[in-house]
């Protein structure tokens, strides 16, 4: 992570990937997904990726918030990347993504329980184990809470952050999305989280689904729509609640925009960052007159 | 392992249609014989069946989306190599 200044990028994806390189002196870093690297070449075209621009791990695929034992081949493929690339620094979701041998397809919310909380703990210190160091823990967007839940989302995730000493990765779109769904004030939401811990941030966007037959409509994160300003919002009122630096990726996944509209949330993430770093200093200026 | 019992009935949930409707139909007595404890059947008789529907709807244009784009992988090295060899 930085060295003491906060950081702007986005995700590195194949289709933006040309247009993308003609501009790295515009942004900080990139964030790659692990999954697209995990073929025999893998290794080698990420560290040609990290010479020339700083890069982030993430994962999609693991697995590690579910009562079964994440799967040890992609935990061993991901601790080759992150060494072939010298990557201290990686990403995964809590969330499960497949169970008695079904693949969801994507991340879901498992029950927030003990249970769960137990079963997150014994993933990441295996995690730990193989790659060298435990992932920034990132938050999930869901449409429907988590059936036979006992706590919370914030507390949930306090537990195992706390638990497990790890870092956040703290996805405002995911967090918005889960406070307008499920009646919930976003920035109250946010605040409830363990902030300190919060490293890294996804920002995204999403759209309205649902409303048939009577049905309430509901923000799915989808990636394929620009980052809201309510999600600003929540950046700059993190940036104006933590010290430490924060590395901030602007997310697409489709229907990705002219390079220049990617970059210009690149740059509006950057205007809330200051902002939020200038109301800090503010309120440290009237305390010190 | 009832959390375990529980993450397998939420991905057949989400994943298989034929099953959500008979699950629907009558959710305390598929819980039940998935095995899961009696506070665990209360929550899945009482579950927010559109949110259910539109998550399962979600996955399903998620697997769809992974299907098209399994290329992805190796189009990333790919282009990295034909990036900078340019």
């Amino acid at each position: 992570m930085g060295d003491g200044m906060d950081r702007v990028g986005v995700g590195w994806r194949p289709e933006i990937a040309a247009l993308l390189a003609r501009r790295f002196d515009e942004i900080d870093l990139v964030e790659v997904i692990a999954e697209y690297f995990m073929d025999r070449r893998g290794p080698a075209a990420l560290r040609t990726l990290a010479s020339e621009v700083p890069i982030m791990l993430h994962g999609v695929s693991l697995g590690l918030a579910s009562a079964y034992p994440v799967d040890e081949r992609r935990l061993s493929r991901l601790a080759r990347l992150a060494e072939a690339a010298r990557l201290p620094v990686w990403s995964e979701h809590l969330a499960f993504v497949r169970a008695g041998g079904r693949e969801i397809g994507h991340l879901a919310a498992p029950p927030r329980t003990e249970a769960t909380i137990e079963g997150a703990l014994r993933n990441l210190a295996r995690a730990r184990a193989v790659v060298g160091t435990a992932p920034a823990l990132e938050n999930i967007a869901t449409l429907i809470e988590p059936p036979a839940s006992t706590m919370d989302e914030c507390k949930w995730i306090g537990a195992i952050a706390a638990c497990a000493d790890a870092a956040l990765l703290l996805d405002l779109h995911n967090l918005y999305a889960n406070a307008v769904n499920f009646g919930a004030d976003p920035h109250a939401m946010m605040h409830a989280l363990p902030l300190d811990r919060v490293r890294i941030v996804h920002l995204s966007g999403g759209v309205w689904i649902g409303g048939r037959d009577g049905e309430r409509q509901r923000l799915l994160d989808d990636h394929l729509h620009d980052v809201p300003p309510a999600v600003y919002d929540l950046l700059e009122a993190l940036a104006a609640h933590v010290t430490h630096p924060l590395d901030v990726i602007i997310e697409r996944d489709g229907r990705y925009p002219p390079i220049e509209a990617l970059l210009a949330q690149v740059r509006a993430a950057r205007a809330a960052l200051a902002r939020g770093r200038a109301r800090t200093a503010m309120a440290v200026e009237r305390l010190a007159a | 392992m009832s959390a375990g019992n529980i993450e397998m009935l939420l991905a057949r949930l989400y994943t298989d249609a034929r099953f959500r409707e008979t699950f629907l139909a009558d959710p305390a007595g598929i819980a039940r014989a998935q095995g899961l404890d009696e506070r665990e059947v209360e929550a899945l008789r009482s579950i927010d069946r559109d949110g259910l529907e539109l998550a399962a709807r979600s996955y399903a244009q998620k697997r769809e989306a992974h299907a098209r784009g399994r290329h992805r992988r190796s189009l990333a090295a790919r282009i990295l190599n034909r990036l900078w060899r340019s």
